[in-house]
């Protein structure tokens, strides 16, 4: 009860921030009279949001799509990447710190590169994705795996349990508190991996939408663009957060 | 189950040096006793738990244990409490306790309340480890160490953590536990009082590398209540112990 009443007070707060910045927004757009080709008011961007509903929808979906496969797939590569690291000492010599290096490389520079190997279709945008979302969770899953005391590996051997049972009660679980936090991470990568893509060659998505509005000077429509990608992304990290809530109920690591 | 030491010898490399932890141990644990061992810190009580373990494999000698000096660790055989509670976070204390039924596939799940109750934890199953005092969560560690009957119980310092009324109610505790089950334990420990007051032998540690420097049998009478403690006789084992380590 108390719970549920603080957290509506945590939302209460954040969307008077944003009924105060959009208040300023206008109020500058008014006195200034700044045309909406340079800088849409708030309402102008709300109209293009409800007069192009239908293309906006389809073309979020289009990158959601990409963002959550690409996202799928870079994460799952990058968990299996992990347990070979912890089970070949030699492999993660040899590669691990690459991963580390790569971690903080704007891979974004390769879209252009992604374009012209795959096409300007889905896939291309996809391996973008995966490629960002990749790294991080690799990293910290690493982690996961190998952050644990000595005595909880002697603790399970000492019961005879084989390297499988050690991985699936103490590596595994042992992982998740360092795991979501990249995940949650990777998501936003993921579509900004997505969109990035979609500007550099692509006949959809919300990337697309935006290149094109900007041809036409439809800045409203720019910002509509902007918009609706910006929700869908904070939506996949909060369903992110939401199954972290429910697996890591035993650790809070923010 | 009786255990036989001969010989031991563990030797750590760091780069081109080699220290040595143990050194010549010769120990024989009869069937059902309680031997602590005591010595300065550092000079290899938790290598010598962990040969006897099969976790360490000696540099040179043997341990065998019930007459099995194979190298693979015998299932069922042994259990181990460390310092720490060493609990798995997400698992409740009910689950933290069946964790070696699931590891050797043993389906006890009545010795898992049994257990509980036996350490004091009843009412506190569905608790995780973050919600349990030190005392409570070194309880349910107890209470894992004893699912699959062992025969032998190593304990490394399990109460070193907690405050004096705790330990000494876990000790009383602990020999109602064995007279029970009637398992053999090896206990380290660097409290004296706390040797004594367990044990039928104390072995008496030298610096690294660890040597028996002696071994005082304890002829107190059982069942020892904390009472015990205050007896002139007790004080004299005590400070007997006391003098003869380092
Ligand atoms: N894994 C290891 N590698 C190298 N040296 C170790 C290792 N474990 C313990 N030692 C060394 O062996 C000695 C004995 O350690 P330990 O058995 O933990 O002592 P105690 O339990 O009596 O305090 C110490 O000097 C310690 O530094
Ligand atoms: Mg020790």
């Amino acid at each position: 009860m108390h719970q549920r009443k603080n957290r509506l007070i945590s939302c209460k707060l954040p969307l008077l921030t944003f009924v105060i910045l959009i208040c300023i927004w206008e109020f500058i757009d008014y006195v200034f009279q700044i045309r909406e080709v340079i800088l849409p008011n708030p309402h102008e961007i709300l109209a293009s949001v409800l007069a192009n509903w239908g293309i906006l929808i389809k073309h979020t979906s289009i990158t959601m799509l990409e963002s959550v496969f690409g996202f799928l797939i870079g994460s799952s590569i990058g968990v299996l990447t992990a347990i070979l690291f912890v089970y070949s000492a030699k492999s993660k010599q040899a590669l691990y710190p690459y991963a580390i290096a790569l971690k903080a490389t704007p891979l974004y520079a390769l879209a252009p590169l992604l374009i012209v190997w795959f096409g300007s279709g889905l896939l291309a945008k996809i391996i973008m994705s995966a490629l960002v979302a990749f790294f991080p969770v690799l990293v910290s899953a690493v982690k996961g795996f190998t952050s644990i005391e000595q005595e909880s590996f002697d603790l399970l051997r000492s019961f005879s349990a084989s390297k499988w049972q050690i991985f699936v009660k103490l590596r595994f679980p042992n992982s998740l508190p360092h795991l979501f936090p990249a995940l949650k991470i990777s998501t936003t990568l993921a579509v900004v991996g997505a969109t990035i893509a979609e500007f550099t060659g692509a006949s959809m998505g919300i990337g697309h939408l935006i290149v094109n509005a900007s041809y036409y000077l439809d800045t409203s429509l720019m910002f509509a663009g902007i918009v609706m990608i910006s929700l869908a992304g904070i939506l996949f990290f909060y369903s992110i957060e939401f199954i972290e809530r429910k697996v890591v109920f035993w650790q809070r690591t923010d | 189950m009786m255990i036989e030491i001969k010989n031991l010898r563990k030797e750590w490399k760091k780069g081109d040096v080699t220290l040595a932890a143990i050194d010549d141990i010769n120990l024989t644990i009869k069937k059902g006793e309680i031997v602590t061992i005591i010595g300065p810190s550092g000079c290899g009580k938790t290598t010598l738990l962990k040969l006897i373990a099969r976790l360490l494999t000696p540099t040179s000698g043997s341990v065998s244990i019930g007459g099995d000096s194979n190298k693979r660790r015998s299932v069922k055989k042994l259990s181990i409490v460390f310092q720490n509670p060493v609990l798995l976070p997400w698992r409740d204390v009910k689950d933290n306790v069946r964790l070696p039924n699931e590891l050797n596939n043993a389906e006890q799940n009545n010795n898992v309340q049994h257990r509980i109750n036996l350490v004091g934890l009843k009412g506190f199953e569905n608790h995780y480890p973050a919600e349990l005092s030190g005392g409570m969560q070194q309880r349910a560690a107890i209470a894992r160490a004893l699912i699959l009957n062992p025969g032998l119980l190593l304990m490394d310092e399990p109460f070193g953590a907690l405050d004096e009324i705790n330990r000494n109610k876990l000790n009383l505790e602990l020999l109602k536990i064995w007279k029970r089950l009637k398992s053999t334990i090896v206990f380290v420990t660097h409290s004296v009082s706390e040797a004594v007051f367990l044990s039928d032998r104390v072995v008496i540690l030298s610096k690294r590398p660890a040597k028996i420097k002696e071994i005082a049998d304890v002829n107190l009478p059982r069942p020892r209540e904390l009472g015990i403690k205050e007896s002139l006789e007790f004080q004299e084992y005590v400070k007997c112990i006391r003098e003869k380590i380092d």
